[in-house]
């Protein structure tokens, strides 16, 4: 089992960064400033700060996330600790729509897809997968932006429309 | 530690930061940022170095390195120019899309020989003084390719009118468009471009410059590099090579720094802790960080800068920016 400390974190951690973005004036200020940076000047919230501020925090539970694997699974310190489990960080926080309750249904499910593949001749495939499903996800958006209809259009009207 | 022989294997490193940062220059100005090209490079490594082994002629894998870099830039193209998705994301999952498909199809070539691209020395140039025993003596043919490159590139896009189409579009594509430029064509064209160059790079590595197949270590995070060179390059080709130079150069300087026990008639710290390495090995990340930093307060002061549109994707007859 290399089950460890290190899922309380983040269960814990998912809870704070909601209650920071949903529900605290600080997350409120981050959102305004993603949402419209020039609204958030103008409501005189210093940008620069916060973007450091947020940088400096989500640096921190990069830390921790590294922290954990190295003392709960690696138990060592070594060159390579993960095949690049930041970037796939990345990728389970879009999959998740930027929202921390789902980041850790969708980080369980990512982590099996992930040990999965490490079973998988040859090493490349996780990579693969991974590309792919985050190819998927991000085309998959314009059919949530845009609905197709058949219009029926008339020969005549078409006619018209050309020569105008 | 002899400092000729450092430049000279420096740019033939940079060659291939050079070659990637061209590419992603032109990608850039036609407003779509394309960060997969850590996962072209490697596919283009792989392509390059698998049609080189298999047909015997390296020119066949370099011609392979550029279409299998060209071919997966297209689904950054569809992604983000059709589908309006994210470019940032988008070329991310290319790096994770290109590294898997060089991982799975590069089974199985370590430590293969091809044939390579030759090194030549030019006839009369290389007996200049210094510069002609540096940049023209036992040089890769890539690396002559490199010296034409940022210039025509530079010509291109600045001199000729399909460039300045080009820079329409990364500027301000709606207007671009009022006047007539296609401008999702130009946007998959100068992708693929991009890509392309992108593949070339690789290829330039895994049959020229340093010649193997080393799974994702071939490329080891040279494309991230070349990402960087293009900021700090200010999106002008002619700095890019510069740039591509120096960081080849500095890179080979790291390199050379572990080899002898003495440096300057002192013990060479880098020889006796190997902790200190891991310090050394940071040095071209730290400084693409410097560069950045650098690279983006030139470009306040000058008002220079990215290419207005960069990142935006364009939709006919929404209101843009």
């Amino acid at each position: 089992m290399t089950l460890h400390l290190g899922v309380v974190f983040g269960l814990v951690a998912a809870v704070i960064v909601w209650i920071i973005v949903e529900k605290s004036r600080w997350g409120y200020r981050i959102n305004l400033i993603g949402d419209n940076p020039k609204a958030a000047r103008y409501a005189g919230i210093n940008i620069s700060r916060n973007i450091i501020l947020v940088f400096m925090f989500s640096g921190a539970l990069a830390g921790l996330a590294g922290m954990a694997e190295v003392s709960g699974v690696v138990h060592r310190l070594q060159e390579r600790i993960s095949t690049s489990y930041g970037f796939s960080g990345v990728i389970v926080a879009w999959l998740a729509k930027l929202n921390p309750w789902a980041v850790i249904v969708v980080s369980i499910l990512f982590g099996a897809l992930l040990v999965g593949g490490r079973e998988i001749q040859p090493s490349g495939v996780s990579f693969l997968i991974q590309g792919i499903i985050l190819f998927l996800v991000i085309s998959s958006d314009v059919l949530l932006r845009y609905d197709i209809r058949i219009v029926r259009s008339e020969p005549k009207a078409a006619s018209v429309e050309e020569t105008a | 530690m002899n400092f000729e022989v450092i430049i000279h294997s420096g740019i033939a490193t940079g060659t291939i930061l050079l070659i990637a940062a061209i590419g992603e220059i032109i990608t850039q100005r036609s407003g779509i940022t394309n960060l997969g090209v850590e996962g072209m490079m490697l596919t283009g490594a792989m392509a390059a170095f698998r049609t080189a082994y298999v047909t015997g002629n390296p020119w066949l894998g370099l011609l392979a390195g550029i279409a299998a870099g060209g071919i997966l830039s297209l689904a950054h193209a569809l992604v983000t120019i059709h589908f309006q998705a994210d470019q940032i994301v988008s070329g991310l999952s290319l790096t994770f899309l290109g590294t898997g498909l060089a991982l799975v199809f590069g089974e199985g070539l370590t430590g293969l020989n091809t044939p390579t691209i030759p090194n030549v020395t030019i006839p009369v140039l290389s007996s200049i003084p210094f510069l002609g025993n540096i940049l023209f003596t036992n040089q890769n043919v890539m690396v002559y390719i490199g010296y034409l490159l940022g210039p025509m590139a530079w010509f291109y896009l600045f001199r000729t009118r399909p460039g300045m189409h080009l820079r329409a579009v990364g500027e301000k594509p709606a207007a671009a468009d009022t006047l007539g430029v296609n401008v999702y064509g130009v946007r998959y064209l100068y992708t693929f471009v991009g890509g392309c160059f992108s593949g070339l790079a690789g290829a330039t590595i895994s049959i020229a410059v340093s010649p193997g197949w080393y799974s994702s270590l071939t490329t080891s995070g040279q494309g991230w590099i070349a990402v960087a060179l293009v900021i700090f390059s200010q999106w002008n080709p002619l700095n890019a090579m510069l740039g591509g130079y120096l960081f080849g150069t500095l890179r080979r300087f790291m390199l050379d720094l572990q080899g002898p026990m003495m440096i300057l008639g002192m013990r060479n710290p880098f020889f006796y802790n190997h902790t200190l390495v891991f310090f050394l090995q940071m040095t071209p990340f730290v400084l693409t960080i410097l560069a950045l930093l650098w690279g983006s307060a030139t470009a306040r002061r000058k008002r220079l800068g990215a290419p207005a549109a960069l990142g935006e994707p364009y939709v006919r007859g929404e209101r843009g920016l």
